[in-house]
C-alpha cells in the first residue's frame, strides 16, 4: 500500500459540492504537484487533508493506519484530542503566510514545539508524582530530590533540542541574520520562508503548500521556490498546490490537474506537461502559457 | 472545524456566565440583606447638609446645631443615632420607606406636613429672608416688593416656597424651584435669578464675610411671617413623639436649646473652610471616587469578555438575549439605571440597598455591556489565518487565544478602551444623583459655608487621574508597537 492514500474524497458547502470524489496515492518522498483553476476546489482539498475541513465522504490511509473515515466519522466524532494528534502528520504552508505578527522569527519557529514540549513535561511530572505518591518517610525525601534535578534537565534537554532545530531550520531557509526580527520587518519571500521553516519544526509526515507563491512579487518567487526545492529528500512526502508550471514540471514526481471537484488527469510531470490528455488540461496548460507570455 | 470541541467551549462559557450573574445576584441579596435588618437601638436621622443645622466642620465631622440636639437626644433615650443624608424633597418618602426614622434637619413646622407625618413641639424659631446683590437690597423693603422682582428662586417643598406663594399678586412665572437652598444662593451670586428666598440661618453663614459670596451678596428680612422648628417621624410613633417632646421641654428650661443657639447659630463669625480642610475632603471623595472606578473596571472587563463571547454564540437566544440587553443599556443614560438599581429592589424588597452597592451595579452592567462591544470588535477583526496556522500546529483552542490571537486583540483596542475608561472616571460623578459621596459632592458641599472655589479645585484631580491613565495607555501602546497585526 502506498504511504499516502486517499479516497473519494467528497466534499460540499451547502448545496454546492465542490470536492466531487477526490481519489490519489503517493509514496513516501515523493513530491505531488496540484494544478488547476481557480475555484477548482485545490485549497479545499488541502484543507481537508489538514483536518480544517471534515470531508463528508471518504477515507485516508497514512502509512497503512486509517486516519480518517467519514462513516466512522459520522457516527462518532473524533474528540479534539485526537484531531489535533492526526493533525500533527500534516503541516500546511498558506498562501498568506499567517505568520504570528507577536513572534519573532526564532519564536514563530519555536512556538509549537515548545507548548508541546510542555505537555510532554507536565506529563513526565504527572508520572513521577505518582511514583512519589506511593513512597514514605525518608526514601520520599530522596526521591523528591531527585525528581527535580531529573526534571530539570528533561526541561532543558527539550528546550536544547527545539533550539537548535530551530536554528537548523532558519539556516536552511536562509534566515540566520534575521532571527531577531518580527514578521512585519520581513519581505513577503522572507515571510514565507519564515512560515515553511515554522511548517518544517514539527516534522509533519506530509508537508502540504497551497500556492505558496502567489502572495508574493514576481521578483521574490525564486527565493521561496529554491527553498521548496530544496527540501526534496528521500523521506520527505509533499504536496504543493501551484500555478508555477515549470516548478511543478522541474520538482513533481507526479502531477494532478483538478478541475470543478473532479481529478481531470493524473501522470507524471512529462505526461501532463508533455502530452496532456485532457481536452480541459491542455485548455488549462494553454491559458497558463499565455498568461506567462503576457507577463 | 471540529465541533465537539466548539461545543464544550461554548458550553463552559455559558457555564462561566451563569456564575458571574448568580454571584452578582447574590452580592445583591446580601446588600439588600444587610441594609434591611437594622439594628433595635439605632435611631436614622435624616439630614441634608445645611449650614448652622447640619455641617461638617474642619476635621470632616458632621456637627451643627440639630447634630448635636439629636445626639443627646439620643444619647438620653439610650438609642445610637445614625445620621443619613437625604434629599430635601424626597423625605416624607424616606420617612415612610423605612430608610430613615427622624427628619431634623430645621423642618418648618406646617399642615401639610402634619397631615403625613408626627411632628414635635418647636423647639426653634427661624424666618425667611431674601438674599441679592448688596447694591439691590435696598429696593426691598417689604413682602409685595417682590411683584416689582425680575426673577426669584427658592428651594423647592421649603418654607421658602410657603410664603412665597402666600404673597398676593406675585407672577408665578417669575418664580424658579431649585433643588437646595444653596443653588438658589448660587443662582443670585451667577445673576440668573434677581432673589433667593432662604433660611435666615443660611443665609448668614453663605454670606459672611470671607466667603465667597460675602463681598456681592447681603441678606434682609423683609418680614415674613416667623415659622417653627419641629422633628419629623412616621404616624404612629406616638410614644416616640412623646419621650422627645418631654426633652425638648427638659432642654427649653435647663438652657440646653440656648447654649445650642449661642453655639452655632448666635456666633457672629463664621469659619469658612481653609485650603487644607477643603483638600482633605476632596481626597476623601476621590478616594469614593477611585473605589467606584476600579470596582467598576475590575469586575466590568470579565464580564465584558463574558459578554461578547454570548453575543458571538451559535446559540440564538442567547446572542439575541445579550444583543437586547446591550441595545438597552446603550440606548438609556446610565443615570437612569442608577437610579432605577437603588429605588427598584426597594419597591419590591420593601428595604432599601446601600446606595455605593446600586452604583457599583449599574456602573458595572453598563460598563460590561460597552467593554462587549469593543472586544467583540477587536475578537472579530482577527484573521482567521491566525487560528488556522494555531490549529494546523497541533495547538488547542487556548493555547491559540492565549498565546496567538489575545496579544492581537488588546494591541487592537487599546485605544477606544482607553477612550471608554477615561469616560469611566468622569461618569463616577453620576453616583452623587443617589447621594453617594463622591468628589463633585464633597466639592459642592463647601457651598453651603459660601466657598465655590472647590468645584474648580476638584477638576484638578480628575485631570491628574486621567492624565495618569493617558500615560499608562500610551506606554502600553508603546509595549506592543513592535509588531503589527
Ligand atoms: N468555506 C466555504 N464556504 C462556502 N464555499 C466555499 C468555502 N470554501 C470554498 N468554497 C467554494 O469552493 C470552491 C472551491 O474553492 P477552493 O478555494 O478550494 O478553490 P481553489 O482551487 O483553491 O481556487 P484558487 O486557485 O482560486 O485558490 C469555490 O467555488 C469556493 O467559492
Ligand atoms: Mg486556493
Amino acid at each position: 500500500m502506498a504511504f499516502l492514500s486517499v479516497e473519494n474524497y467528497k466534499k460540499s458547502f451547502g448545496n454546492t459540492q465542490v470536492l466531487k470524489g477526490i481519489s490519489f496515492s503517493l509514496e513516501k518522498g515523493q513530491i505531488l504537484a496540484v494544478i488547476g483553476s481557480s475555484g477548482g476546489g485545490k485549497t479545499t482539498l488541502l484543507r481537508c487533508l489538514n483536518f480544517l475541513e471534515t470531508p463528508d465522504e471518504g477515507k485516508l490511509y497514512l502509512n497503512g493506519e486509517l486516519l480518517f473515515d467519514a462513516d466512522r466519522e459520522k457516527a462518532n466524532k473524533n474528540s479534539d484530542k485526537e484531531i489535533r494528534e492526526k493533525r500533527l502528520h500534516f503541516g500546511l504552508v498558506f498562501q498568506q503566510f499567517n505568520l504570528f505578527p507577536q513572534y519573532s522569527v526564532l519564536g514563530n519557529v519555536t512556538l509549537a514545539r515548545k507548548l508541546l514540549a510542555k505537555e510532554q513535561y507536565r506529563y513526565r511530572r504527572n508520572e513521577l508524582n505518582k511514583q512519589l505518591a506511593a513512597l514514605r518517610g525518608t526514601d520520599k525525601k530522596a526521591f523528591k530530590a531527585q525528581m527535580r534535578a531529573e526534571l530539570k534537565a528533561f526541561a532543558d534537554s527539550l528546550e536544547k533540542e527545539i533550539n537548535e532545530q530551530a536554528l537548523a531550520l532558519i539556516d536552511r531557509v536562509g534566515l540566520t541574520e534575521k532571527i531577531k526580527s518580527y514578521p512585519c520587518e520581513l519581505s513577503g519571500g522572507q515571510c514565507q520562508r519564515v512560515a515553511i521553516a515554522r511548517a518544517l519544526a514539527l516534522s509533519p509526515d506530509v508537508l502540504c503548500f497551497d500556492e505558496p507563491t502567489s502572495a508574493l512579487d514576481p521578483e521574490l518567487t525564486g527565493e521561496v521556490l529554491k527553498v521548496i526545492k530544496g527540501l526534496k529528500s528521500g523521506d520527505r512526502t509533499m504536496i504543493i498546490v501551484t500555478h508555477e508550471m515549470e516548478f511543478a514540471r522541474k520538482v513533481a514526481d507526479k502531477v494532478i490537474f483538478i478541475s470543478d471537484g473532479v481529478i481531470e488527469e493524473k501522470g507524471s510531470p512529462e505526461e501532463i506537461f508533455g502530452n496532456p490528455k485532457s481536452e480541459k488540461t491542455k485548455a488549462f496548460l494553454a491559458r497558463s502559457r499565455e498568461n506567462r507570455e503576457l507577463d | 472545524m471540529d465541533t465537539v470541541e466548539k461545543h464544550s467551549v461554548k458550553r463552559k462559557i455559558l457555564k462561566t456566565v451563569f456564575a458571574i450573574v448568580l454571584l452578582v445576584g447574590i452580592f445583591f441579596v446580601f446588600l439588600v440583606g444587610n441594609v434591611g435588618c437594622s439594628n433595635k437601638e439605632t435611631l436614622k436621622i435624616g439630614y441634608t447638609l445645611y449650614q448652622p443645622m447640619n455641617y461638617i466642620d474642619e476635621n470632616g465631622k458632621l456637627t451643627g446645631y440639630d447634630t448635636e440636639f439629636a445626639e443627646k437626644v439620643c444619647d438620653e433615650l439610650g438609642y445610637e443615632p445614625e445620621f443619613v443624608r437625604i434629599e430635601w424633597k424626597n423625605k416624607v418618602i424616606d420617612l415612610e420607606s423605612g430608610r430613615i426614622d427622624l427628619i431634623w434637619n430645621g423642618m418648618t413646622i406646617n399642615d401639610e406636613l402634619k397631615a403625613v407625618m408626627l411632628i414635635s413641639d418647636p423647639y426653634m424659631e427661624n424666618r425667611q429672608v431674601i438674599v441679592a446683590k448688596k447694591e439691590i437690597l435696598s429696593e426691598y423693603t417689604v413682602q409685595t416688593d417682590l411683584i416689582n422682582a425680575e426673577s426669584i428662586v427658592y428651594e423647592k417643598e421649603s418654607a421658602a416656597q410657603t410664603v412665597l406663594e402666600n404673597i398676593e399678586g406675585l407672577d408665578f412665572a417669575r418664580l424658579k424651584g431649585a433643588s437646595s437652598q444653596k443653588d438658589a444662593v448660587v443662582e443670585v451670586f451667577s445673576g440668573a435669578s434677581e432673589i433667593a428666598v432662604v433660611d435666615e440661618t443660611m443665609a448668614f453663614s453663605m454670606t459672611a464675610e470671607g466667603s465667597d459670596f460675602g463681598n456681592t451678596l447681603g441678606y434682609k428680612d423683609i418680614g415674613f411671617e416667623p415659622e417653627k422648628y419641629g422633628i419629623g417621624m412616621r404616624l404612629g410613633e406616638e410614644e416616640l413623639l412623646g419621650k422627645i417632646n418631654a426633652l425638648i421641654a427638659k432642654y427649653k428650661e435647663d438652657g440646653t436649646l440656648d447654649a445650642l443657639y449661642e453655639k452655632y447659630i448666635g456666633k457672629t463669625l463664621v469659619e469658612t473652610p481653609g485650603f487644607w480642610a477643603v483638600t482633605l475632603s476632596l481626597l476623601i471623595g476621590f478616594g469614593t471616587t477611585c473605589l467606584i472606578f476600579i470596582v467598576t473596571l475590575g469586575l466590568a472587563l470579565p464580564l465584558g469578555l463574558l459578554i461578547s463571547f454570548g453575543t458571538m454564540s451559535r446559540i440564538k437566544w442567547l446572542s439575541g438575549l445579550l444583543k437586547t440587553i446591550i441595545w438597552i443599556i446603550r440606548g438609556t443614560p446610565l443615570m437612569l439605571l442608577v437610579i432605577i438599581i437603588y429605588y427598584v429592589p426597594g419597591f419590591i424588597t420593601g428595604s432599601v440597598i446601600l446606595p455605593l452597592a446600586a452604583v457599583f451595579v449599574a456602573f458595572v452592567i453598563n460598563y460590561a455591556c460597552y467593554f462587549s462591544e469593543i472586544f467583540r470588535g477587536g475578537i472579530q477583526s482577527i484573521n482567521k489565518g491566525q487560528y488556522e496556522a494555531g490549529q494546523v500546529l497541533g495547538m488547542t483552542k487556548p493555547q491559540i487565544f492565549f498565546r496567538i490571537v489575545l496579544v492581537q486583540i488588546i494591541k487592537r483596542i487599546i485605544p477606544p478602551m482607553s477612550n471608554e475608561i477615561i469616560t469611566l472616571v468622569k461618569d463616577t460623578a453620576l453616583a452623587r444623583v443617589i447621594l453617594v459621596e463622591e468628589i463633585i459632592m464633597h466639592a459642592e458641599d463647601f457651598v453651603i459655608s459660601g466657598i465655590i472655589w472647590p468645584l474648580f479645585y476638584s477638576a484638578v484631580f480628575y485631570l491628574v487621574f486621567v492624565g495618569i491613565l493617558t500615560l499608562l495607555f500610551r506606554f502600553a501602546e508603546k509595549k506592543l508597537s513592535y509588531f503589527k497585526v
